[in-house]
Parts: C-alpha cells; structure tokens; sequence
C-alpha cells in the first residue's frame, strides 16, 4: 500500500515497515499504546475499504472495530518479513468473506447527507475548493461512482478497492488475496470497464 | 501501431506500460481521435475514482477497540502477582483450615509439607516413567528408520539408477510443496 492513513504518503516503505514491525514487537509485549499507534496509523484505510465492501456506514465502523480485535488476537501469527499492511488486509478480506457467508449483507447509500448528526462516519466533502457549481458536479460524479460501485460483484469491487481507493499494488493485493498477478490485473481490468458501463447507463 | 486495447489504456494510465511502449502510445493518441476519446473516457473515471473522498472516522475509534481488549495479560510482573495471590490463596486456605479444625498450625504445617513432599515423589516416579517410555519409543523410531533405509538400499539394488532417481526426485518434490503448502498455512497471514 503506497499511503497508509488518509491516502497520503507520509513514510517511505522501508520506514513505515520497520515501524510497523517494532509496533507489533512491542504490542505483543502488552504495550497497549503501541496497538493504539496501529489502530491509529491503519483505521482510515480500512475503514475506507470495509466502508466501500459492505456499502453502509455504522456495520463499516463496526466491522472495522472487529477486524482490529481480530488483528489483536492474531498479532503472534504475524511473521515480521510479510508487509503488515497486508497481512491487516489479509484479515479484513477473511472477515469480509466470512460475513458475506454468514448473510447477505443488505447495501445502503453511503453518501447519504451529512446532516443525520448522530453518525459520525460520512463523507468528507471539502469546504474550500472550486467554485459551487463545479463542487456540485463533482459531487455529483462521486455519488454515481460510489452508487455504480455498489452494483460490482463483490469479488471484482473488492480487488478495485484494494487497488484504487487503498492504492495497493497489484503484486500487495495478489499476496492479500492469494491469487496470481495476472488474475488480479485482469479482474481489476473487469471491474473498471464494469463500473464505466454502469455509470454510462446510469447518465 | 495498433489501436489500443482498454486493458493498455488502463495500464498507459497508471504508468504501468515499459517507456517503449508508452511512447507509442503517446505517439498513437496523437493520431488516432478513436483512441483518444476511448483513453479520454477512461481518465476521466480514474480522476473521478481518485477524488472519491475518505470516509470519516469517528475519533473514540481507537479507544473503543482499546477498551474491548481484556487488560494486559503478558505484563512482566504478572507471574509475580500470580506467585503472590498462590501464595496468599495457600496461607489463607491453611489459616481456614486450622481455624476450623482447631488443629495446631505446626502441625498443619507439617502435615502440608508431607503432603506437598508425597505429590512431589510421584510426580518424579511419573516423570521417570515417562522418560522410560520416550527412550523406548526412540529406540523403535531408530530401529523403523533403519528398516526402511535397508528397504531403500534392498529397491536400490532392484531396479535401475534412473528409476531410482526419478522416485527420489518425485519423493523430494512432493516433501517440498508440503512444507510449502504447510508454511503458507500456519506462517502467512490470519487464518479466520
């Protein structure tokens, strides 16, 4: 993953893993500050992803809490000269894909408006930028992304999620997701030409 | 060169085509209006895909998952405190019992010191019993290892080098992609 919190790059990846590695050394110590420093560092991505995979806010937030217990009860299985940012990934997708089994999960509007005070996790719309027009057109193309990438299957939206919202690399997302390169390129391939018709179906 | 194919367009467009073949492709955009609409097209979904914004995280995450985490249970002082609280527990068990029994306290104490003496007795006969066995079972690994070498070196002689090395092979391999299939199992990544 090229950018860790908030998709901007902050660390060099060498730095940011040897960081990440001495987290988890010290986490698995009991130091409960250090997990907080991971949860810290790898909530925003994750719930970007969980977010964009199950399509409804309050069950994203939740699940995002469940996938760092996960993460917390599995710290000693995590082998230092993996990525951590993959294996975290590695155990969102597991959770996704046992929830999906469990039931289907029902997919609401994540952009619904920001003014249901009482739910914390809606979109960030900048205050400053262009001018209102534009804002609402641009607005407007992210809803109807958002609204068409709620229509991809599951197994293409969450490898072009991976990809495009959590920038990882093909070669990250094909040791997430055990699958070959070429089947990750292809399937993103798939899912972006996908989401291309619906959204010119949908104009 | 040819028209573009999408998957290229895609790839021209997050960098992933060798400089060779993205400056034709630069080359051919220029000349070709199909290409260009079909590659305009599709940047401007990339764009739109780029700035769709991030979900907004609630500040007491973190602390709501810190706070469903059981408290620390690989503190350093931890088997002091439990060598405390056994210790405590024992003392307090025995003040019971003496109090309750009207027994003397020397005479509960060497009544536990025998009784904490017997457990510690059959506790090595157990021990040793057990290291018996394990040399036993040594013994016979030892002795099935070798059968199966002689059995390996009688087949050598039977049948042909090649054979023989071939099965050899086979044998390496299949132990390999075990050991493999094994590490990626238990080694990589959570298995939920």
């Amino acid at each position: 993953m090229k950018t860790p919190p908030g998709n901007k790059p902050f660390l060099s990846d060498s730095v940011s893993r040897n960081e990440d590695n001495a987290l988890v050394r010290r986490a698995l110590k009991g130091d409960r500050k250090a997990f907080e420093m991971i949860i810290l560092k790898y909530q925003q991505p994750l719930l970007n992803y969980l977010g964009r995979m199950t399509g409804e806010r309050e069950l994203a937030m939740d699940f995002t809490q469940e996938v760092f217990l996960k993460v917390y009860g599995s710290l000693s299985s995590f082998q230092p000269r993996f990525k951590f940012s993959a294996w975290l990934f590695k155990v969102a997708s597991n959770f996704m894909i046992d929830s999906w089994r469990k039931k289907k999960i029902s997919t609401v509007s994540l952009d619904r408006t920001r003014d249901d005070g009482e739910n914390p996790c809606s979109l960030q719309i900048p205050d400053a930028g262009p001018p209102v027009a534009k804002r609402y057109e641009l607005a407007q193309i992210k809803k109807r992304i958002e609204g068409a990438l709620r229509l991809v299957p599951e197994e293409l939206r969450e490898l072009f999620v991976l990809r495009h919202i959590n920038e990882f690399s093909y070669e990250e997302i094909a040791e997430i997701k055990g699958l070959p390169v070429g089947t990750v390129k292809n399937r993103v391939f798939q899912a972006k030409e996908m989401l291309r018709g619906l959204l010119e179906e949908s104009s | 060169m040819n028209c573009l194919r999408p998957a290229d367009i895609y790839l021209y467009l997050e960098n992933g085509l060798d400089p060779a073949a993205a400056r034709e492709a630069d080359e051919h955009l220029v000349l070709c209006p199909g290409c260009r609409s079909a590659f305009e097209e599709r940047r401007a979904l990339m764009d739109a895909v780029a700035g769709i914004p991030d979900l907004e995280v609630p500040p007491d995450l973190a602390a709501k998952v810190l706070a469903r985490i059981p408290p620390d249970r690989s503190s350093r002082f931890g088997w002091f405190i439990a060598f405390i609280i056994g210790l405590s527990s024992f003392f307090l068990g025995g003040l019971t019992y003496v109090i309750l029994t009207g027994q003397s306290l020397p005479g509960f104490l060497i009544d536990a010191i025998r009784s904490a003496w017997d457990v510690m007795r059959d506790a090595s006969l157990a021990f040793i019993k057990f290291a018996k066995v394990t040399v036993l079972g040594l013994d016979l690994l030892v002795k099935f290892i070798g059968e199966i070498g002689k059995g390996l070196a009688r087949l050598g002689a039977l049948i042909s080098p090649e054979v023989y090395a071939a099965s050899l092979l086979l044998f390496l391999a299949l132990t390999a992609l075990l050991v493999a299939g094994l590490r990626r199992m238990f080694l990589h990544g959570e298995k939920s």
